[in-house]
């Protein structure tokens, strides 16, 4: 949330599906997030690099399972104690996103206040770290 | 004579005793007249003595005079007597010479009858003997007796026998003649030359000729083919007997008679052949049946042959009968490699399963039958084969042999479909929701920030965009939950809730869909449900949803609320277009619709009713619809306008201890 004086957050949001990525962007933009996008996952050191304070990730990407990177990056020192909310179209979304290691799922289609508070809970949250 | 030799003895002692005591008197009267001398003297002395006494005595005198006197007549008396006694003694001494004369006569007349007696005894020995030589020879004649009695009982008896024989062999007779006439089978004799010698009723009846006219004829005058005929009795002849000679009789009036002929030559004592006996058996029906049968067995034939699925008919050990066209087509195998094989055999043994085993191996015993039963073959390397088993017992009437017929279908590539079917469902719903999600999202930036301006032509577009958008959502969501039911994979995570409650805030949030339709509750609940809070929302979208676009000319919709000892009960009442009862379960059906009278269909995928369905068979509880078309959903209630449909649907509330502790908690 943009507030006076301080950095606005960065959320970094990975989904194969370019619509879904504009549509989050503009939404979280609208609310004063600094939001970067991305079709494929490029790797732990990309996400280190661009040291997102919350990480939107999309269950099926091109070429790998969405799952295996939230486990990936839970799994590296560099990148663990990023916030990962996933997007899933499946109904068994909460289970999905627990054995994936994320923290939180919103499952498609969702409403833009969803996104919102979701957005704001994960990144006060990582604040307070 | 010896008592008459003692009775002259006797005689004469008698006669003897008499002299001696004749001669005993005469000495005592010779004493007494002594004694009386005596006297006498005394008495003279007496008398010079006795003068006085003298008359006294005189005349005692005289007395004893006169005594003296009657006792000399005595005297002469006894003497005369004795000279009688010695004269009689004289007559029985000569007597008895004569007596004794007759006793050495008789003595010597003794001695000849003892002389006599032992020649009479030797003779009544040897009478004895032949006495005993007689009764042993008749014993023997007696045992000859007995014997030949017994032999003429014997001969009585088998003469009986004979008699009886005799009569039980005219009644065979008769009774054979009356069997003969009695069969309704043609009967007949004939001759070494072919002639009729002997017919029956049923011969009479089966040529229409009256028997005088049939006796004495050619035998194969009588059938359609005499030549084969004449072979026939040629062949019994020959052979001694024939069965089953098939020939047609014709009748009079040409009327024909398929028979099968039995016949055999018989013999007189010294087997010399008299003649053949044929019985014809009437075997019209059973070609009538015989043809019916073919037609049966080719009518199943033609059934089984033209049958897409491969079948085989088992006997009792599992081995195969036979198999039709679809099996060899199916599994590339000729009947020869096929036929006779146990069924385990099959398919390089692929077939032989425990499972298979199990289920075919109680048809019989059990006189069960199996239906769908599914086995996965797994080939290594090649894959896997599904196939769905019928089996059933089967008794081939005929025989009364037990036989099973096994169906099978081969559904690998069905549930290959189904499978890519059901996940092309899940993905399609799946990609239809990233775009849904997009748009939706930009929507309602869009509506956020055109909600300040006064375009209200954009506002008014993109309220509708959003309220289509919501449509198109609920439609993918209806379509990856079907896919999920088919899937069996519907789950739903139960809640306890309140259950008028969430049928306020769904009337509520539901009469924003209609400007047109007042929707109404009627009665409460007042219970508290176990359940998927989402889901019965759904289930009361769903209704309402329908009620509002199944009765457009209407303005009412009643949510009636109520509940009895187990479940809640609720009824969503419309008065639209109704559902003819005939559809009032497929309604429930997935992709099922109900048209208006025009044939129209209403929009939507016809998923709606099924999905409700399986939410509230999920939650145990029921869902139905009373309904009728074009009629009055009350009795007497005449206004058209009310006719319309009520579904109903109920589901188990909490127990009272439940909901305590629910409350509690």
């Amino acid at each position: 949330m943009k507030t006076p004086n301080m950095a606005p957050k960065k959320i970094l949001i990975i989904d194969d599906n370019e619509g879904i990525l504009f549509a989050v962007k503009k939404a979280l933009e609208l609310k004063g997030y600094e939001a970067h996008t991305s079709e494929t996952f490029m790797g732990v050191i990309a996400v280190a690099n661009v040291a997102p304070d919350l990480l939107y990730l999309d269950v099926s990407l091109v070429g790998k399972d969405g799952r295996e990177v939230a486990q990936e990056l839970k799994g590296n020192d560099k990148t663990k104690h990023i916030p990962i909310v996933m997007f899933t179209a499946y109904p068994n979304a909460s289970e999905l996103a627990k054995e994936a290691g994320a923290d939180g799922f919103l499952s498609k289609p969702f409403e833009l206040e969803l996104l919102w508070k979701m957005t704001e809970k994960y990144t006060s949250t990582s604040e307070k770290d | 004579m010896i008592k008459i030799i003692q009775s002259d003895e006797e005689e004469l002692t008698l006669a003897r005793k008499e002299l001696a005591y004749q001669k005993d008197e005469r000495e005592k009267r010779a004493a007494e007249l002594v004694v009386a001398n005596v006297e006498l003297a005394f008495q003279q002395a007496e008398k010079e003595k006795r003068i006085e006494e003298l008359s006294v005595a005189n005349v005692e005198l005289l007395f004893q005079n006169n005594e003296k006197e009657k006792r000399a007549a005595e005297l002469v008396i006894a003497n005369e007597e004795l000279a009688f006694q010695n004269k009689e003694k004289e007559k029985r001494a000569e007597e008895l010479t004569v007596a004794n004369e007759k006793l050495l006569f008789q003595n010597k007349e003794k001695e000849k009858r003892a002389a006599e007696l032992v020649i009479a005894n030797e003779e009544l020995a040897f009478q004895n003997k032949e006495k005993e030589k007689r009764a042993a020879e008749l014993v023997i004649a007696d045992i000859e007796l007995a014997f030949q009695i017994k032999q003429k009982e014997k001969r009585e008896i088998a003469n009986k026998e004979l008699e009886v024989f005799s009569n039980s062999l005219k009644l065979a007779s008769q009774y054979s003649r009356s069997l003969i006439e009695a069969s309704t089978d043609p009967l007949v004799t004939i001759s070494l030359t072919g002639k009729i010698t002997d017919v029956n009723e049923a011969s009479v009846n089966v040529t229409g000729e009256p028997r005088e006219k049939l006796i004495g004829t050619d035998f194969s005058d009588y059938f359609t083919e005499p030549k084969k005929a004449r072979e026939g009795y040629k062949q019994v002849f020959k052979k001694g007997v024939v069965s089953d000679y098939s020939l047609t009789i014709r009748h009079k009036n040409g009327t024909l008679t398929d028979v099968l002929y039995n016949a055999s030559v018989y013999k007189d004592d010294a087997g010399k052949v008299l003649g053949v006996f044929a019985a014809a058996r009437d075997v019209t029906e059973q070609k009538i049946l015989q043809k019916e049968r073919a037609q049966t067995l080719s009518y199943a034939e033609g059934i089984l042959g033209t049958m897409r699925e491969p079948l085989l008919i088992l006997d009792k050990q599992l081995r195969v009968k036979s198999a039709n066209e679809a099996f060899y087509r199916t599994f590339s195998v000729k009947a020869k490699s096929t036929e006779g094989c146990l069924v385990y055999e099959l398919k390089n043994r692929r077939w032989d399963t425990p499972q298979l085993r199990e289920a075919l191996e109680k048809i019989l015993p059990q006189k069960s039958a199996f239906n769908d039963l599914e086995i996965t073959f797994d080939f290594p390397g090649i894959g896997s084969n599904v196939m769905l088993f019928n089996g059933r017992r089967l008794i081939q009437s005929e025989k009364g042999e037990e036989l099973i017929l096994l169906a099978m279908q081969d559904i690998t590539e069905q549930r290959v479909l189904q499978q890519r079917n059901d996940s092309f469902m899940s993905m399609a719903s799946h990609e239809l929701k990233t775009p849904v999600t997009t748009i939706k999202m930009l929507v309602q930036i869009l509506q956020m920030q055109y909600e300040k301006t006064k375009d209200t032509t954009l506002v008014e577009y993109l309220a509708t965009i959003g309220k289509q958008i919501e449509q198109l959502t609920k439609l993918v969501t209806d379509l990856l939950d079907v896919s999920k039911i088919k899937a069996d994979k519907f789950k739903l995570e139960k809640k306890t809730f309140d259950f008028d409650a969430l049928a306020k805030e769904i009337v509520q949030s539901c009469q924003l869909l209609s400007q047109q339709h007042t929707i109404i509750i009627q009665g409460k609940t007042k219970a508290h449900i176990k359940g998927d809070r989402d889901s019965v929302s759904r289930v009361f979208i769903n209704l309402i949803t329908n009620a509002i676009k199944y009765s457009p000319s209407a303005n009412t919709i009643i949510v009636s609320l109520s509940q009895d000892e187990k479940d809640v009960c609720v009824g969503i009442k419309d008065f639209g277009i109704g559902i003819a009862s005939d559809l009032q379960e497929k309604i429930f059906e997935r992709f099922f619709q109900v048209g208006n009278d025009d044939g129209r269909s209403f929009a939507g995928l016809g998923i709606g009713l099924y999905i409700s369905a399986a939410i509230v068979a999920q939650h145990h509880g029921r869902i139905w619809v009373e309904s009728s078309k074009g009629m009055p959903t009350r009795p007497g209630d005449a206004d058209r306008s009310r006719q319309g449909s009520t579904f109903l649907f109920q589901i188990p509330k909490l127990k009272p201890k439940e909901k305590k502790a629910h409350e509690n908690s």
